[in-house]
């Protein structure tokens, strides 16, 4: 008897750091963290200037702090070093949700973001979410290309990401537009996140207007096909941690992806 | 003899990769009807095709209390998917209206002449009606539906004036795929989701462009309709009339007034559509008139890594997309939200202000 007490009495301060390790690590919290990011101009006028991009940052975190964190919003000037492994447990997996707006590529063993910094560009090959700090869960680019996966190269360039640990990415497999009808996406992800409609959802809305030709794509991994499906169609802002647990490197035996083709 | 078969086994993969490539990238899943095709090929050749076209002013719509009021009465008895009954939670943000039931939303934008309506529980519970890519609902069905849709549910509030017509301008379809996480491993085979309808407004013959005079419908693959959007105004004349300028005139405007330079190299015009510009409820300047513009839909590939390339022409690039829309009337009217239209009438555009609560750097 007395040992039956004694051993529920060791029990509750492993109790008490699961809960603060699922409280802090994963946030559980109702408030949940996001971290922004874009570049308008580039150095030197290296590559051309995102007329819009300050209008889709912006509106993105006054949309989403009415509800949740925003830890960070910064610009591309000198980032590659905090988008890449070294430096992106002080940013990108500090948060959530990280959204981005700049240009984007698809090479054939990566897919690269471009920094403010002329030629610079964070690459895929250097990159591992998910698996330091908070952890990112959903990473979310208004960027072309970065989600190709037509040439049947798509995990061996976003593999190196998801191994992490990363739940979910968005973004597009060929072409986002800069324009005057395009600036609020990140004002409508952040909204139709709020509503809690899938992340999958979420995306294809938010990035639609009906004249732009906008190519959108979500893409999510798991143990089998079915487990990588189940996430992509169900995953939403309000469920992503407790249904879905992080998978990492040898647990990931699928990749999918969902997209809309426009063009 | 093991280099040779490694050497082999590696051409093999990448012969492979080639033919997917090139059989993937040869199938189009997003269709234009006759419509948009002759639109383009008329406006690469004329312009607009006339000297001039009336201007219009868009009539304030019944307000978004009462299109919600008359959408969610509407759609409160309807058999699913379309539907609007049960516990429903109201939500108010900037001019927006939302009203969210059990896995179904309705937004109303602004006046009231921008809806949408999606049930996505519906569509996402019926897995089991995904097929293949080629089984997919044809363009002619889809126009069928949706002008069905249209006129069984939505014909109160897409009403055509004199000379207009609602004509089918493409569609787009859900797909999703995937493979085993293994470098190489073969892909599975793609399967079809959803697909969606969309149409526009012609004004004698005279294509709308831009998100204005859209209606959107979104089918599963039994035909059963499980959302809609539509931007879609009565315009009123105003008695007046823009000349138009000529498609070289136009084209020589877009050199100057395009946010980056088309005729560079690295840059692919894809579209090129003429009409009158209307940005839609959300976008516009609601005190301007609907004029005359041109879209230039355009991609700019550009070498960042030119050793990249030369090891691998399709590496070492990144991709930017950019729509523009360029005003094609003689003389320009007011428009505070519309940016070439701004700079040809040398007025400084808020849009291009810095924020206040811009980025920093870390």
């Amino acid at each position: 008897m007395k040992n039956k007490y004694f051993s529920n009495f060791l029990l509750l301060p492993k109790l008490a750091m699961f809960l603060a390790l699922t409280l802090c690590c994963e946030h559980a919290l109702a408030r949940a963290r996001f971290g922004t990011a874009g570049q308008k101009e580039f150095q030197n006028g290296w590559i051309v200037t995102i007329t819009y991009a300050w209008n889709h940052c912006s509106w993105f975190n006054n949309e989403l702090d009415d509800t949740d964190t925003k830890v960070f919003y910064y610009n591309l000037h000198g980032a590659k070093w905090w988008w890449e492994e070294g430096g992106d447990q002080l940013t990108l997996d500090n948060v959530n949700l990280f959204y981005v707006i700049t240009h984007g590529g698809a090479w054939s063993d990566r897919s690269v973001w471009a920094m403010w910094d002329q030629y610079q560009h964070a690459e895929s090959s250097s990159m591992r979410l998910g698996d330091e700090s908070y952890g990112l869960s959903i990473l979310a680019t208004y960027c072309c290309e970065t989600l190709k996966f037509n040439d049947g190269r798509m995990w061996t360039r976003m593999g190196r990401i998801f191994r992490g640990g990363l739940r979910i990415a968005v973004g597009s497999h060929d072409t986002l537009n800069d324009g005057s009808t395009t600036d609020e996406v990140g004002e409508d992800f952040a909204d139709n996140l709020q509503k809690s409609n899938t992340i999958k959802w979420s995306w294809k809305d938010a990035v639609s207007d009906w004249y732009a030709s906008q190519d959108a794509t979500v893409m999510s991994v798991g143990r089998d096909k079915a487990d990588a499906e189940y996430r992509r169609d169900t995953m939403k802002w309000q469920n992503y941690i407790s249904g879905y647990p992080r998978l990492r490197d040898g647990q990931i035996g699928y990749y999918c992806y969902w997209y809309w083709n426009n063009l | 003899m093991k280099g040779l078969n490694v050497r082999k086994a590696a051409s093999l993969t990448m012969v492979a990769y080639m033919i997917f490539a090139f059989v993937s990238s040869s199938s189009a899943y997003a269709e234009d009807y006759a419509f948009r095709l002759d639109s383009e090929k008329r406006s690469a050749k004329e312009g607009l095709g006339r000297s001039q076209v009336p201007l219009l002013v868009r009539a304030p719509g019944i307000g978004r209390k009462s299109m919600a009021k008359i959408l969610i009465e509407r759609f409160k008895d309807a058999r699913r998917p379309i539907a609007t009954s049960g516990t429903v939670e109201k939500q108010r943000k900037g001019n927006r209206l939302s009203y969210i039931g059990d896995g179904w939303f309705l937004d109303v934008n602004g006046d009231g002449t921008n809806v949408r309506y999606r049930n996505y529980k519906y569509l996402d519970s019926k897995p089991e009606l995904a097929r293949p890519v080629s089984a997919r609902l044809s363009n002619d069905r889809l126009e069928k539906l949706g002008r069905e849709f249209i006129k069984e549910n939505l014909s109160e509030y897409i009403k055509l004036g004199k000379n207009e017509e609602l004509v089918p301008f493409f569609t787009e379809h859900a797909i999703g795929g995937g493979g085993p996480a293994k470098e190489g491993a073969p892909m599975d085979e793609e399967k079809v989701y959803a697909s969606i309808v969309v149409f526009t407004r012609a004004i004698d013959k005279v294509n709308v462009i831009g998100a204005g005079s859209k209606v959107a419908i979104m089918f599963n693959n039994e035909g059963e309709v499980v959302g809609f959007d539509f931007d879609w105004p009565q315009y009123n004349l105003t008695g007046k009339y823009q000349k138009v300028l000529s498609v070289e005139a136009i084209k020589e405007r877009a050199k100057r007034f395009a946010s980056k330079d088309i005729h560079s190299p690295d840059v692919k015009i894809k579209r090129f559509e003429c009409g009158l510009y209307d940005a839609g409820m959300l976008k516009r300047d609601p005190k301007a008139v609907v004029q005359a513009g041109c879209a230039i839909h355009y991609s700019e590939r550009k070498i960042i890594d030119q050793n990249a390339y030369e090891r691998d022409p399709n590496s070492g690039h990144v991709m930017t997309a950019f729509v523009d829309f360029i005003p094609a009337g003689k003389t320009v009217e007011q428009d505070r939200k519309w940016l070439q239209a701004m700079m040809i009438l040398n007025q400084t555009p808020k849009i291009l202000a810095a924020p206040k609560d811009g980025p920093k750097s870390r």
